[in-house]
């Protein structure tokens, strides 16, 4: 448990300053990378980009909801894994930590951040520190405390801060990203700056899959959904695409008419497109239709007899 | 602000309404549970943790609380599956993960398990054991099964069970014959019972899944190509990929049929052949049954033949033995443990009906390559 007492706090008046003078100029940057943050980010990567998976949205929110009374904001431990070039950090998972906020001084529980980072090591060893998260709007004075905090936590390299404002700034849960690099001619743990870093979410397969059952629910009014089986699935995606294959058309039938100026870049994505499509003969693939179409209807033939085997046997067993 | 406002009052609600059925549940613990509803976090939580240890599956604990019919499950955390993890370490790091998540506000209050699996091959001796415990000491614990195959699918198959009340009264007295199963009413297919699974996202969730999809779907400055990128990033794994739901998931459309097929039947031969090791094993059973009771008729008919010629000659017979006793002189057999084969006679069931499960789409995909090739 490491608690900053108010004597430390008094020399905030410094840090305050430093993050007022950190802020102003870089605003302009940050609210760039606000606004790239959610799309695949083009702002030029001059500190190593972070790239986050979805599950560590999922659980930050989780935790602001289940914060305690009169609680403004919540902080937990970022965990990933630099990648193998160290030029993006990733961040795959997170745990929360309690703290408590005063006017005067702040106390982050480290017994428990200890305890829960052994935990998950033991299912997880690859996964280190990376950083911390805290919900609100932006940063505040202690930021800078827990960010120096953090810092040595990490060991190797710099911590990274992420902000997800669940106060809605224009509308939206905007998602900020932060490295700290000191500043000031005193080697004070206050004395930092927050660099915005451009940030991008990825996913994996599993991830994209576990998402689009998510995002089902969210247009539903009572925000559930049940799972779709594999028949659904399959023609939900037809669906999709056949919608996908019309606009195709549509746009290339527009271009045709002269309706809509041609997009060269359009167009060379459509012929590498046509370029991938195999080109098969239609007699190999009458004898390939036919050979996928027998060997499937074989087996859900033979495994339906199985089935009624092992039910007449049940009963059979029954009559003994 | 609003929002602040807005969710608290949410967190608030859900807080005074668990206290109140918490009370109801104190009261009246037999309610069945009908449904499972999960939160999103610990689908993507589960999703994540048995990705990361494929090949190998995976196991955890499901937080949550039970409402009336519905067991909702709000939290889950993966337990350590290593061969160097001893029962007693398993158990602690549980007791310290609670006490861990319970400081942060977490439901503390174990629901049941998950378990990842091969095409739902879940009726093994050890799962069915452990969901046994968990039944006999949470009544209203579930088994959450993650089919590791589903994401090749481009689906996610999450299925909660139950061991049926029938089945939990046999497995109690430990007494595997086939009598005992008639009797139990306890067949291959009523073993587990499936409940229904539903996906929840809190207010605050659903928001962020608005916000990942909104800039996608404002797609037409772009025109097609945005979308196209999206779709391409979701194959590689590379670049940014936002949740859209105008994008197809590829792998639901993924042509190779053979692979899951031959794994299927690999799996289904391999049951078959337990199946019929078990079926084996309980013949051999019946038939050193039969020559048992052979020899006991022969041994009562020498017995009466000798009483016959003694009271012919007019001596005492000797004392009829009663049936039991009979018995007690040659060792019957026992009968070997149903279970196992109910077992693999369930599993040879579960692997035809995926199957013919997998059949369905299979067969529309290759009707549909034909229209499209033609």
């Amino acid at each position: 448990m490491i608690t900053h007492q108010s004597d430390l706090i008094l020399h905030l008046d410094l840090p305050h300053n430093v993050e007022d003078l950190a802020e102003v100029p870089l605003d302009s940057v940050a609210r760039q990378a606000t606004a790239a943050d959610l799309s695949p980010s083009t702002t030029s990567s001059t500190s190593s980009a972070i790239v986050a998976r979805p599950l560590v949205f999922f659980a930050i929110l989780d935790h602001f909801l289940r914060r305690n009374e009169n609680q403004d904001r919540v902080i937990g431990t970022l965990l990933g894994a630099p990648s193998d070039d160290n030029k993006s950090i990733e961040i795959t998972n997170c745990f929360p930590v309690p703290h408590y906020e005063t006017e005067d001084q702040v106390e982050v529980d480290m017994e428990h951040h200890h305890t829960m980072l052994e935990l998950h090591q033991r299912v997880n060893p690859k996964e280190v520190i990376v950083g911390w998260y805290a919900t609100g709007s932006g940063l505040n004075s202690y930021s800078a405390l827990i960010q120096d905090y953090y810092n040595r936590e990490v060991g190797v390299g710099n911590a990274v801060h992420l902000v997800l404002d669940t106060n809605l700034t224009g509308d939206t849960l905007g998602v900020r990203t932060f490295v700290s690099s000191p500043v000031g001619t005193l080697m004070k743990p206050e004395n930092c700056m927050f660099v915005p870093v451009p940030f991008t979410v990825k996913c994996n397969e599993t991830d994209a899959n576990g998402l689009a059952v998510v995002n089902a629910a969210k247009s539903q009014p009572d925000h559930t959904v049940s799972l779709l089986s594999d028949m659904d699935n399959l023609e939900q995606a037809l669906l999709q695409l056949k919608a996908m294959l019309q606009r195709v058309t549509e746009y290339v039938d527009q271009v045709l008419a002269n309706d809509v100026s041609p997009n060269n870049l359009v167009g060379r994505y459509l012929m590498d497109l046509l370029a991938a499509t195999p080109k098969i003969e239609a007699t190999s693939f009458e004898k390939m239709f036919n050979s996928h179409l027998q060997d499937l209807l074989m087996v859900v033939y033979l495994s339906d007899l199985t089935r009624t085997q092992l039910s007449i046997s049940d009963r059979l067993q029954k009559l003994i | 602000m609003a929002q602040t406002t807005a969710s608290a009052v949410l967190g608030g609600g859900s807080k005074s309404s668990t206290a109140s059925l918490a009370a109801a549940l104190d009261i009246e613990g037999n309610i069945p549970i009908e449904s499972v509803q999960i939160e999103a976090l610990v689908v993507m939580k589960i999703l994540k943790h048995s990705r990361e240890a494929q090949p190998a599956t995976v196991s955890g604990q499901l937080l949550g609380l039970d409402v009336e019919k519905t067991l909702e499950i709000t939290h889950c955390y993966p337990v350590p599956t290593g061969s160097a993890e001893g029962a007693d370490e398993i158990a602690q790091y549980q007791v310290d993960m609670m006490q861990c998540l319970r400081e942060v506000n977490v439901d503390s209050n174990a629901v049941g398990w998950y378990q990842s699996a091969h095409l739902d091959s879940i009726l093994e001796p050890s799962i069915i054991e452990m969901q046994y415990n968990y039944q006999k000491n949470l009544k209203k614990s579930v088994l959450l099964v993650y089919d590791l195959s589903s994401t090749t699918r481009g689906n996610v198959s999450l299925r909660a069970f139950r061991l049926t009340p029938e089945f939990m009264e046999l497995y109690k007295k430990g007494v595997f014959t086939t009598q005992s199963f008639t009797l139990a009413g306890v067949t291959f297919d009523n073993i587990m019972t499936e409940l229904p699974v539903v996906i929840h996202n809190s207010a605050v969730l659903n928001m962020l899944m608005h916000e990942l999809s909104e800039p996608a779907a404002t797609a037409d400055p772009a025109s097609m190509l945005d979308s196209r990128r999206l779709f391409s990033s979701r194959n590689t794994g590379a670049g940014s990929t936002l949740v859209d739901s105008a994008v197809v998931n590829p792998a639901a459309l993924d042509l190779s049929l053979n692979a899951p097929l031959e794994k299927n039947l690999e799996s289904l031969l391999e049951s078959v052949d337990k199946y019929n090791y078990n079926r084996y094993q309980y013949q051999y059973w019946q038939r050193g049954v039969a020559r048992e009771q052979s020899k006991i008729q022969q041994y009562i008919q020498r017995r009466r033949l000798e009483n016959a010629t003694r009271i012919a000659a007019g001596l005492a017979p000797l004392p009829e033995e009663t049936e039991s006793q009979v018995e007690a002189m040659f060792n019957m057999p026992k009968e070997p443990s149903r279970l196992n084969h109910i077992l693999a006679a369930g599993k040879v069931d579960n692997y035809c009906k995926q199957i013919n499960q997998f059949s369905g789409p299979a067969l529309s995909k290759i009707f549909t390559i034909r229209e499209l090739q033609q």
